[in-house]
C-alpha cells in the first residue's frame, strides 16, 4: 500500500468529501450541538470513538460473517444493531471504568446510536471495498472531517450570538446558512485530492 | 428471568426480521440477478452494433435475441436473417396500430416503420436519419444485435487465453476455471483474469466487448466497452451506479431531445491516447467533464482508458 | 374522526422537516430533484407506517432496557424490504436513490416516531401517524427540491424551464444548506407572532 493513496484518501474524507457538509451525513448532531465550542469538541471526541469502533467491528462482521454466508441483505440490519449495542456497551464500561471521560462524553452517547454519519461510514468502508488499512484511514479522516466541520461551525455560531440576526433568522435559519458558506468554502478542496 | 428477557426479545426480534427478510430476498433475487444480466447481454449486443446499419451485414439463418427467461413483448424468441427482420418489422406496426387505436399515439411512427421497410428492401443503409424515429432505428439495432455472435474467451494475467468451450473454461493442462460474476475460480481458488466476448457479425470478427470496474466518488461503475482490435472504442456502457444525485449520478443523465446519456457517448470513436478530460487530466483529452464532478468522470475515463490498454496489450498483436 | 386528524396533523402542525429540523440528512441529499424528492418521500412514508404499526403492536411487551435497539431492527427491517422490493420492481427509481435508502432507516424521523407515537398509541393511530408525517416529509423535501431543480438545474420534474444558466450552486451541496435556512426563516416570519 502506497503511503501517497492513504494520504490522497485521508485528506479527501476530511476535505473535499467532507461527511457534513458534501455528504450530509451527521447533520442531526452537527445542528443541535454545535451552538457551544465546549460541546462541540466532546461530540467529535465521542463520534471520532465510535465511528472507529463501528468501523472495525462492521468491517469484520461483512467480510468473515455476511460474504461468506450469503447473507448480504442483512447488512443493514447487522451494521445498525452491531452499532446501537455498540454505543451501550461502550456508555457502559466508561461509565464504570472511565467516570471522567464519562463525565465529559457520556451525554452525546446516546445521541450517536442515531447518527447517520456512523452508519454512514460504516456502508461507505465497504462500498468503497477498502482494505482494512485504508478503511481505517478513511474512517479516521471522516471523523477528523465530522469535527473540523463542528468545531468549525460552533465557533462561527458563538461569535453569531452577538450579531444583530433579523428576527426570523435567529436560531437554526442562520445557522444552515452559516453551513451553506462553510461549503461553499470546502467545494474549493473539490478536484484538490 | 428478568435479566434474561430484554436480551431474549431482541433475539426473538432479530430472528423474526432475518426470517423476514430472507423470505423477501428469495423473492427479489432471482428478479434482480436476471434484470441485471438481461440488462448486462442487450447493452453487449447493442454496443458492437455499428451506426450505420448495413443490413446486407445480416446472413440468413436463425439468430435469437437474448432469452434469459423472458420472452419479448411479441413473445419473440427467433428470427431468421433479413427476412426476418422484416417480418419482426412489420409485426410492430401491425402492433402499433394497435396501440394507436387504443391509446391515441401520433401515427407516425407507423410511417417510419414502413419507410425504413422500404429502405431494406432497397438495401439501403439504415441510420437514424433515414429512420426518423429512435424506436425505429433501436428496434433495427435490436434486431442486428440478434444476429451477433459472442465467442467468450478468458485471459489470464499472464496473457494466457482459454476460449470457452461447451463444458466452460478448459485450459491447456485441462483445469477448470469457473466465472462467477466478475470473479474467476480455479480449483476453488481465486485468480486475476478478465472475461473478453469477442463479437462477429455476419461472420467477421468486428470488436469485443469487456467490463470495467472504476470506483467513483460514492460507488462502484461496472461499465461495459466496446472496442475494435485497432483500439477504437465503438461505445461505452455504464450498467449501474449510485454516485452523488444531481452531481456523479449524471454520467447516465439523457439530456432533453436526446437518447443517449450525453457524458458516455463522448466515448464513442475515440482511440486510448484521446481517452482523457480536456481539463485537470494526466494529459488533455477529448471527454467533456460533468460539472463539479471531477471525481465520477475522471474514474470512468481512467478505468475505460486501462481497460482499452489492457485489451490491446493482450490482443493488439492479432489485429 | 381522530384517524384523519392525527394525519392533518402529521401533514402540517408535526411537519418534522421545517418544525422539528428532523430527519435532514436524507432530506438535504436527495433534494437535487423533485422526482427524487417523490421517490425518497414514498419509500420513507412506507417505511414509516410499516415500522409505526409494528412497534405500536408490540409496544406493550418490548422491555424498556432495550427498547431503543428493537425499534432499529424493526425499521431496519423494513428499510431493507422496501430497497430490495424497489431494487427489484422499480429499478430505474432505485439507481437514482441510490446509497440513500439504506440511510431511512437512520433517519431521526422514524425513530422519533417510533418513541414518541407508536410506542405510545394503538396500530390504527400509528398507521395515520405514520401517513401524516410521510406525507409532510415528503412534501418539505418536494419543496425543497422544487427551489433546488428550478434555480440549480433550471429544470422541473426533468423538464426545460428554459432558464438559461441556472444557479449550479442550488444543486451543490452548498444549495442545500442555504435553501434549507432561507425557507426555515420565512416559515419562522410567516408563522411567526401567533
Amino acid at each position: 500500500m502506497e503511503l501517497k493513496e492513504l494520504f490522497a484518501i485521508f485528506m479527501a474524507s476530511v476535505f473535499s468529501q467532507n461527511i457534513v457538509l458534501t455528504q450530509f451525513l451527521g447533520i442531526c448532531p452537527f445542528m443541535g450541538v454545535s451552538k457551544k465550542l465546549e460541546t462541540a469538541v466532546g461530540m467529535s471526541g465521542a463520534v471520532l470513538f465510535v465511528m472507529l469502533l463501528a468501523s472495525i467491528v462492521t468491517y469484520f462482521l461483512q467480510y468473515y460473517v455476511l460474504v461468506p454466508y450469503g447473507i448480504g441483505y442483512l447488512q443493514t440490519v447487522t451494521f445498525i444493531l452491531v452499532i446501537a449495542s455498540l454505543v451501550q456497551f461502550v456508555e457502559m464500561v466508561m461509565q464504570k471504568f472511565f467516570p471522567a471521560l464519562y463525565a465529559a462524553l457520556g451525554i452525546f452517547l446516546p445521541l450517536i446510536t442515531t447518527n447517520c454519519a456512523v452508519l454512514g461510514v460504516a456502508l461507505l468502508n465497504i462500498k468503497k471495498h477498502y482494505n482494512f488499512v485504508e478503511m481505517i484511514v478513511h474512517t479516521v479522516g471522516i471523523a477528523t472531517g465530522f469535527a473540523l466541520a463542528l468545531v468549525l461551525l460552533a465557533t462561527l455560531r458563538e461569535r453569531l450570538e452577538f450579531a444583530k440576526i433579523p428576527k426570523p433568522f435567529q436560531g437554526l435559519p442562520i445557522a444552515f446558512i452559516t453551513a451553506g458558506l462553510l461549503a461553499v468554502a470546502f467545494m474549493g478542496f473539490i478536484g484538490l485530492f | 428471568m428478568k435479566g434474561i428477557w430484554p436480551i431474549l426479545a431482541l433475539t426473538i426480534v432479530a430472528v423474526i426480521s432475518g426470517a423476514v427478510l430472507s423470505w423477501i430476498w428469495d423473492k427479489t433475487n432471482p428478479i434482480i440477478t436476471r434484470m441485471d444480466r438481461e440488462k448486462e447481454e442487450i447493452a453487449r449486443r447493442m454496443l458492437v452494433v455499428p451506426e450505420d446499419i448495413d443490413l446486407s451485414m445480416i446472413p440468413s439463418g436463425v439468430y435469437s435475441w437474448p432469452n434469459l427467461g423472458v420472452k419479448d413483448r411479441n413473445g419473440f424468441e427467433s428470427f431468421k436473417g433479413k427476412e426476418g427482420v422484416q417480418e419482426y418489422l412489420l409485426i410492430w406496426i401491425d402492433d402499433l396500430k394497435k396501440v394507436h387505436v387504443k391509446y391515441n399515439v401520433p401515427k407516425d411512427k407507423a410511417k417510419f416503420i414502413e419507410k425504413a421497410v422500404e429502405a431494406i428492401n432497397k438495401s439501403m443503409k439504415i441510420t437514424p436519419q433515414i429512420c426518423g424515429d429512435w424506436d425505429v432505428y433501436q428496434l433495427f439495432k435490436k434486431a442486428i444485435s440478434s444476429t451477433v455472435n459472442f465467442k467468450k474467451v478468458l485471459v489470464l494475467a499472464d496473457g494466457t487465453k482459454i476460449e470457452a468451450s461447451k463444458d466452460g473454461f478448459i485450459g491447456k493442462d485441462g483445469q477448470k476455471y469457473v466465472v462467477k460474476g466478475d470473479k474467476v475460480f480455479c480449483n476453488g481458488k481465486e485468480v486475476k483474469g478478465k472475461v473478453y466476448y469477442i463479437a462477429y457479425l455476419g461472420g467477421k470478427r468486428v470488436a469485443a466487448v469487456f467490463k470495467v470496474e472504476p470506483v467513483g466518488y460514492s460507488s462502484k461503475l461496472p461499465t461495459l466497452v466496446a472496442a475494435t482490435f485497432d483500439g477504437t472504442v465503438l461505445g461505452i456502457k455504464i450498467l449501474s451506479q449510485s454516485e452523488t444525485p444531481g452531481l456523479g449520478a449524471r454520467c447516465v443523465e439523457i439530456k432533453e431531445g436526446e437518447h443517449e446519456p450525453w457524458f458516455q457517448k463522448q466515448f464513442s470513436g475515440l482511440k486510448v491516447d484521446e481517452i482523457y478530460l480536456t481539463e485537470k487530466d494526466e494529459k488533455p483529452g477529448k471527454i467533456h467533464q460533468i460539472t463539479a464532478s471531477t471525481i465520477t468522470s475522471r474514474a470512468v475515463t481512467k478505468g475505460v482508458r486501462e481497460g482499452v490498454q489492457e485489451f490491446l496489450k493482450m490482443f493488439g498483436k492479432e489485429g | 374522526m381522530r384517524f384523519f386528524r392525527i394525519i392533518w396533523d402529521g401533514i402540517t402542525k408535526e411537519n418534522q422537516v421545517f418544525k422539528a429540523a428532523l430527519g435532514l440528512c436524507p432530506t438535504l441529499a436527495v433534494s437535487t430533484s423533485v422526482e427524487n424528492a417523490i421517490g425518497m418521500g414514498v419509500a420513507a412514508t412506507l417505511v414509516l407506517i410499516g415500522s409505526n404499526f409494528v412497534v405500536s403492536l408490540i409496544r406493550n411487551w418490548v422491555p424498556k432496557q432495550v427498547r431503543i435497539p428493537i425499534f432499529i431492527v424493526v425499521i431496519a427491517t423494513f428499510v431493507t424490504a422496501v430497497d430490495l422490493t424497489m431494487h427489484a420492481y422499480f429499478p430505474a427509481l432505485h439507481e437514482k436513490l441510490g446509497i440513500f435508502v439504506p440511510l431511512i432507516v437512520v433517519n431521526c424521523i422514524i425513530l422519533g416516531r417510533a418513541e414518541a407515537f407508536a410506542s405510545k398509541n394503538n396500530p390504527f393511530y400509528s398507521i395515520a401517524d405514520g401517513i401524516g408525517i410521510g406525507i409532510g416529509f415528503m412534501l418539505g423535501l418536494m419543496l425543497l427540491a422544487t427551489f433546488r431543480e428550478v434555480l440549480g438545474a433550471g429544470t422541473f420534474l426533468g423538464k426545460s424551464l428554459g432558464i438559461k444558466e441556472p444557479a449550479l450552486i442550488m444543486i451543490l451541496p452548498p444549495g442545500a444548506f442555504l435553501t434549507i435556512g432561507f425557507l426555515m426563516a420565512f416559515f419562522n416570519w410567516a408563522g411567526g407572532d401567533k
